[in-house]
């Protein structure tokens, strides 16, 4: 079988089975050890034994589940809630004060554990009905809880990220140092884009003189807001400090975590068994997704396909700056109906090498990356991020509604990825000065 | 704000109330977090690291990992996609369902059936990581590899008779 064959076989093959439901490790996972055989024969075919072997016992994958775990139990924990209460004593006069809460809790919680799903069911709990119910614009609060629950794949500690990390073999404590000011960036333009709007259209926004504040007690400060600056405090620092490994650091923000909980009197077993179950789950997706797309990819390799790809695009002659928009551009279109593991482990180890001979940084690509995948966080058809709303948001906002609401948003970080892309510095600048 | 939490709950899926042996390996995380605490603790207050902690963490992480494969197959919860399959007839829909065992069958029944060489070597010579603390991955976790990939295929196939499969919302947005 030749190389042209192969590609095209893998690529109609898992987009098929894909799209007939085939969950994608498997889709993916069946294929290789098919062309695993008839290309090599059946002794090559240990090759799919030998590659779970390699990534099951990788230390990098080890910070997978201890933050998801931390996730897990900070969902049980009515911190976030607190803290939201702290918030709305401090900002809630301002005008357009939720939004801006919204947002600010959204980086918060971001900074704490990277998974958008809890992020978005949670502020769509707290801050949405409020914002409704103080006839804040629907289109601005919608957006705002929307785009701001998605920011968690973006700051550090990112799935996202360490994913590339593993997959691309670039350092995932340089990729975290690396993330930290794209992702304030594009926070504080959701910001500063909440902040204009208020003052051009005042009517989006409740007059802030006749809103009631309950005010900012002690207690709210020590239930809400200690725990989560501590909490942060000490993730940022062990992995900014270049104190512990990543992994490491996973580990104490679970213990952490589990210390904040426990002093605020909401430990119990159950809380904490169903926590490592959710954990146990997700970790069986993420990672056996991971098995049958590396199992592909090694498959793919050995048969030369990596150079196969690579002499193919580096032969057309495009400017390497065309090649980088083109990869973004299938990025976002692949991220319309896939997740953004699948995307990520089946794009990055053929694109991140054309990357590195085209002479950029992978960690700037990985970035890139990142902000590619909010934007199909938001997008329609199958934006998840929409989808998650829709989950708890009272029944008159439809999903059309949700997704009408999103595109401010989605220029927003269209006009950050530009910024990114113009000014590498900005991605590459703080791990040069750290590291 | 209880009320938030009563409708977070409801908004959960029903995998938490799985008991049993299928989820005591998700216990094994708390050893990773004990052993990280014990080796940062060890590192930076009495100045002396242990040989054991970034081992052992990656031990048992590494038979959770493969386990959470086989509890997810169990709840048939791996990540799909479904808009096809849901407008699909129900005839259709069992056609898909085959094609899935199929490739369900030959990943990890290829997994299973030809990575039983190495994994029954490392088993009988007891094959150790090599390192300091030299502890039996490779003796371990290779073998396991086998039979959780074998357990799969058995999932799999109780999955495809069980039918009919109800729309299935997990994707990494819930992760």
């Amino acid at each position: 079988m030749s190389i042209e064959l192969i590609s095209i076989i893998l690529l109609v093959g898992v987009f098929a089975l894909m799209t007939i439901g085939v969950p994608l490790s498997f889709a993916a996972g069946a294929l290789a050890i098919l062309v695993a055989y008839s290309k090599f024969g059946f002794a090559v075919i240990a090759i799919a034994q030998k590659t779970i072997y390699g990534l099951a016992t990788e230390s990098v994958l080890v910070s997978v589940p201890m933050f998801i775990l931390m996730a897990s139990l900070l969902e049980r924990s009515r911190l976030a809630a607190d803290l939201y209460d702290a918030l709305n004593s401090i900002f809630g006069r301002m005008k357009g004060g939720i939004a801006i809460i919204t947002l600010i809790i959204s980086v918060i919680l971001a900074a704490m554990s990277g998974i958008i799903g809890g992020e978005i069911v949670l502020l769509g709990l707290v801050a949405l009905p409020q914002m409704l119910r103080l006839k804040y614009d629907e289109k601005l609060a919608i957006g705002v809880v929307c785009a701001g629950g998605s920011l968690g794949t973006m700051i550090p500690p990112s799935i996202v990220l360490i994913i590339y990390g593993l997959t691309t073999d670039v350092s995932v404590h340089k990729l975290f140092i690396a993330s930290f000011l794209p992702g304030f960036l594009l926070a504080s333009c959701y910001l500063v884009y909440v902040m204009v709007m208020v003052r051009l259209k005042p009517e989006i926004a409740p007059d802030p003189s006749v809103i009631e504040v309950e005010p900012l007690t002690m207690r709210k400060v020590v239930k809400g807001l200690i725990p989560c600056t501590f909490l942060i405090g000490t993730v940022f620092g062990c992995i900014y400090g270049g104190v512990t490994s990543v992994t490491e650091a996973a580990g104490i923000a679970v213990f952490i975590t589990l210390a904040i909980v426990v002093l605020r009197g909401e430990f119990s077993m159950k809380v904490l068994n169903q926590s490592l179950i959710q954990t146990l789950r997700a970790c069986g997706i993420i990672v056996w997704v991971t098995f049958g797309a590396a199992v592909l990819i090694a498959v793919y390799n050995l048969s030369g396909g990596q150079k196969f790809v690579s002499d193919y695009i580096l032969g057309l002659n495009i400017s390497p700056l065309v090649t980088i928009l083109v990869m973004m551009g299938i990025f976002v279109f692949l991220g319309c109906f896939m997740d953004w593991i699948g995307i990520l482990l089946l794009c990055m180890p053929i694109f991140v090498p054309i990357v590195l001979k085209l002479g950029y940084d992978p960690v700037w690509f990985g970035v890139l990356f990142s902000v590619t995948m909010q934007t199909a966080f938001l997008s329609p058809p199958f934006g998840p991020a929409a989808f998650y709303l829709k989950s708890v948001a009272p029944p008159h906002i439809t999903l059309q509604r949700i997704f009408a609401s999103l595109w401010p948003f989605m220029l927003i970080q269209i006009f950050v990825l530009v910024l990114l892309i113009a000014f590498p510095d900005i991605v590459l600048w703080l791990p040069r000065v750290l590291m | 704000m209880s009320e938030v939490q009563h409708q977070r709950d409801d908004a959960h899926l029903d995998h938490m109330n799985d008991s049993g042996p299928w989820v005591w390996p998700a216990w094994l995380f708390m050893v990773v977090v004990a052993a990280t605490v014990v080796e940062i603790v060890a590192r930076y207050f009495i100045e002396a690291p242990t040989l054991w902690a970034n081992e052992l963490t990656l031990f048992v992480c590494s038979i959770a990992f493969l386990w959470s494969g086989v509890y997810v197959m169990k709840r048939d919860e791996h990540l799909r996609i479904t808009i096809l399959y849901d407008m699909a007839p129900h005839w259709l829909q069992r056609v898909f369902d085959a094609v899935h065992l199929v490739c369900v069958i030959v990943f990890c029944g290829g997994i299973a059936w030809f990575g039983a060489p190495t994994s029954w070597r490392a088993l009988i010579t007891w094959e150790r990581f090599g390192t300091a603390w030299n502890p039996p991955i490779p003796a371990v976790v290779k073998p396991l590899i086998v039979i959780c990939a074998a357990l799969m295929v058995l999932l799999a196939i109780r999955n495809f008779l069980k039918k009919p499969k109800v729309a299935n919302p997990a994707d990494s947005g819930t992760l």
